[in-house]
């Protein structure tokens, strides 16, 4: 980084951050920076210190040592206003708008332009010029946020930041949520804003994402960086290897070799999300992946299976025998494991061990007569943790305190414990780094091959395709095709999950 | 992928994070243990008839009453349903009722077997409305206004004598010097300290606490955990309200008044979390010995009665402020 040559000069740089949390050393030596009109991508594993490093922007965190230069001059980013001061904003992995205000008033929140009094009509019309910058122009700002999607809603937080004038946006991991098409807004928008020439920060799993998006990358390993490189030098292997380092593996196992009876069947199955009747049926040995966007119906099919909401009609069979709907302990004690995408809001106990998380779906197991059995309990969570790899030193932790990639484990392996014969989980990997994704698929794949069935739904096709062996391909409610892995492609899926007519065509 | 030496090795979490969460649940029993012995150092140090022995007695009759209400609830807090604020009226209602059927000359098992029979279907009822989606302030404050009501209406107003000596020992006797209603809360919080952390229960009322929906995807039903805890949130009110009849030999329809929010103190002091989910049997109990020894020691020094409440404010105040403190910290670092 010598001799940057001036129009080129960073709008923000830092130069030997540290923080260090206990006795972790979360951020060593960091430097950081981000040019105007530039979208820099931030990648590294969980617990590499991208985080960290956000929250230190956004004035959440003070660094121990290390300083922030704006636009050349040394600044202090102790505390949220100062933050806010220098023109950063961090668009919020969790959502922040308040869903019973209205488009316009959330976009205002906190400003005095934002005022009941002014009156709906004039804090809309403030509001358009905002949404029209991001993609959002056909959108009535008087309509309240909760009649809109998670990638409206998106889109909103970021004409809020916008609003407030910020030249410095972090965006972390904001397509977590999003189908890959939902994606495509949100990426318009990262452009519109660097070719206005704000300076964007774009912290993502997504690989591919970067290299769409991104003229320059940092990664960070283990709490240091790396100087930042073009894009345009780098490759896919590449970029992975730098954050791995030696630790690059193979993301996806082989796919199976077993393939026992069947053990599942959905016959004529209808439910909320579902347009049209699903008949499917599910071998012992085989994982099966549910390609779809977001509301096509994957996410709504395992529902329905699970027995978290009513279906409309049909029924369930597991090995010959109909699973009472709608009945989740008996579909969990008939052996129907259901991991949803949302560990937060319905996967985990975060404030609680992590050992009772692994227990929770089996306590009928390690009770009797309502007593739990203390050397029973333990022995479950410790197995469990073993078939997931979770580390046993971490059972006695808070669930809240691990990173995505762990809570993920524990939110997935915690249905090993009723010994399911069908392990069903709606978006396996989300918000989850690359080696722990790495290391998910090979439990599941190892568990297929004890003889499990793995049902899976997922808007990445490129986890359907390395995962699954037989890919169910869903658009608009409905079932598209029903393949072996060997007979398709991603094009064939990609055409399928996003357009109907031309999936009949191929069809 | 299937030799584990192969795997990735990932995500490195803080490992000294566990600890120091663990060392900061200890601490909130210690932080309400020694908020105890301060306020006894205080007492002793200021106030000489507070160490007394017959004082003492008094302050672990009193603590008593309001921890055996206070140990109901708890259950309803750490389930996420905050509180009961029929818990007065179903103790001074029970307390009628028992004087009532003593006075009919019940023998004194059937009246208790009665009384508990009478708090358990109120407790499940108002546990039914929560299930069904009542707000549990809202759904307790009109039962205990109806409760009140009634109970006004049966008596009259009026004291009702129990006029009969069936009850008194266990109104009045002090087993190994102990006060009856003491050994009683003992038993109550040795028991729901059990029932709390090793029964499938009370593991399914942290769970319903902690997550409601992720309760539900375990196949934990949160509803009938509703019935549940507030059935138990009435007995034990009504359990008190039994040991205060036989106390007195009397019920009355007041008895109990003010009871609600020194038992709501107890829980907070005892640095349950409002929002459900954590919390023990134990820091309730030490939390009604602090506001009754509070309470008493502040009537020695002849405080008025708003002066007394107001400390009881500040308490309560205090006390969830520096757990709130202390859990925020847990969390984001």
């Amino acid at each position: 980084m010598t001799d940057t040559p001036v129009a080129e000069a960073p709008v923000l740089s830092m130069r030997g951050i540290s923080k260090r949390f206990g006795h972790i050393q979360a951020l060593d030596n960091v430097d950081f920076e981000v040019r105007a009109g530039e979208v820099m991508a931030l990648v590294g594993e969980n617990g590499a210190g991208k985080s960290t490093l956000v929250k230190i922007l956004a004035g959440l965190y003070r660094a121990d040592a290390g300083e922030v230069r704006l636009n050349g001059e040394a600044i202090d980013l102790g505390g949220v206003l100062k933050s806010e001061h220098a023109r950063i904003a961090v668009v919020q992995q969790e959502l922040s708008l308040v869903p019973t205000l209205t488009v316009a008033e959330n976009l205002f929140l906190g400003s005095s332009r934002g005022a009941a009094w002014r009156g709906p009509r004039r804090v809309g019309e403030d509001a358009a010029p905002f949404l029209e910058r991001v993609g959002l122009e056909d959108l009535d700002p008087l309509v309240s946020i909760e009649h809109l999607s998670v990638a409206e809603r998106q889109l909103i937080e970021i004409a809020r930041l916008v609003a407030r004038d910020a030249r410095i946006l972090i965006f972390d991991e904001p397509t977590a949520a999003l189908s890959e098409k939902e994606t495509d807004g949100v990426k318009r928008v990262v452009r519109r804003l660097r070719d206005e020439g704000g300076s964007i920060i774009y912290v993502t799993h997504r690989l591919d994402e970067v290299f769409d998006l991104a003229d320059r990358v940092t990664v960070f390993r283990d709490g240091r960086s790396q100087p930042p490189v073009a894009t345009g030098e780098l490759d896919v292997d590449e970029l992975i290897h730098r954050m791995l380092g030696s630790r690059l593996e193979a993301m996806y196992p082989p796919h199976g070799t077993t393939r026992g009876e069947v053990i599942m069947a959905l016959e004529n199955l209808r439910g909320p999300g579902l347009e049209e009747a699903v008949n499917l049926e599910v071998r012992r040995g085989e994982i099966v992946g549910l390609a779809g966007q977001v509301g096509s119906g994957v996410s709504d099919l395992l529902r329905v299976v699970s027995g978290t909401v009513p279906p409309f009609g049909g029924r369930v069979m597991l090995d010959g025998k109909p699973v009472p709907p709608y009945n989740l302990g008996a579909s969990i004690r008939m052996g129907i494991g259901y991991a949803s995408s949302d560990r937060k809001k319905d996967g985990l106990f975060l404030g609680r061990k992590v050992a009772e998380n692994l227990t929770a779906p089996s306590l009928h197991l390690v009770s009797r007569g309502g007593w739990l059995l203390g050397a029973r309990e333990r022995a479950m969570s410790r197995r469990v943790a073993a078939l997931f790899q979770i580390d046993p030193g971490r059972l006695g932790s808070i669930a809240g305190t691990l990173s995505g990639g762990n809570q993920q484990k524990v939110a997935v392996g915690k249905w090993l414990g009723p010994e399911p014969s069908v392990l069903m989980v709606d978006e396996p990997t989300r918000g989850v780094d690359v080696g722990a994704r790495a290391e998910i698929y090979g439990h599941l794949r190892d568990l297929a091959e004890q003889g499990m069935a793995v049902v899976f739904a997922s808007s990445d096709v490129q986890e359907v395709l390395g995962l699954a062996d037989t890919v169910v391909t869903f658009f608009r409610g409905k079932v598209v095709s029903v393949r072996p892995r060997q007979e398709t492609d991603t094009t064939t899926v990609m055409r399928e999950i996003t357009h109907r007519t031309l999936a009949k065509e191929a069809s | 992928m299937k030799d584990p030496a192969t795997r990735l090795e990932i995500s490195p979490d803080a490992p000294d994070e566990a600890a120091r969460i663990r060392s900061s649940r200890i601490a909130t029993i210690a932080i309400v243990g020694a908020a105890v012995v301060v306020l006894f150092l205080v007492g002793w140090l200021t106030t000489p008839e507070f160490v007394r022995w017959a004082n003492l007695r008094n302050i672990i009759r009193a603590a008593a009453m309001i921890g055996m209400i206070a140990l109901g609830m708890t259950f309803i807090t750490l389930s996420g349903n905050f509180f009961s604020l029929s818990v007065s009226q179903t103790g001074a209602f029970s307390a009628i009722a028992f004087a009532y059927m003593l006075q009919w000359d019940w023998p004194l098992g059937l009246a208790i077997i009665a009384v508990l029979a009478g708090a358990l279907i109120v407790g499940a009822a108002q546990g039914g409305l929560v299930a069904l989606g009542g707000n549990p302030i809202v759904v307790t404050l009109g039962f205990g206004a109806a409760l009140f009501g009634l109970g006004s209406t049966l008596t009259d107003n009026k004291t009702i004598r129990t006029g009969s000596t069936a009850a008194d020992w266990m109104g009045t006797a002090r087993p190994l010097g102990i006060p009856t209603q003491t050994w009683a809360f003992i038993f109550l919080a040795i028991i729901a300290a059990v029932v709390l952390t090793r029964t499938r229960f009370g593991r399914n009322v942290l769970f319903v606490g902690g997550n409601k929906f992720a309760a539900a995807a375990s196949g934990i039903r949160p509803s009938r955990v509703a019935v549940q805890v507030f059935s138990i949130s009435a007995l034990a009110a009504s359990i008190a309200g039994i040991f205060l009849s036989a106390q007195f030999s009397e019920g009355r329809l007041d008895s109990f008044t003010g009871d609600d929010i020194n038992a709501i103190a107890a829980i907070l002091v005892g640095g349950a979390a409002l929002q459900g989910g954590e919390g023990s049997a134990l820091r309730t109990a030490l939390g009604a010995v602090f506001i009754a020894a509070l309470e008493n020691l502040m009537v020695l020094r002849k405080y008025s009665f708003g002066v007394r409440k107001l400390w009881v404010g500040v308490a309560i105040l205090a006390a969830v402020s520096l757990f709130n403190y202390l859990r925020s910290r847990a969390r984001t670092t």
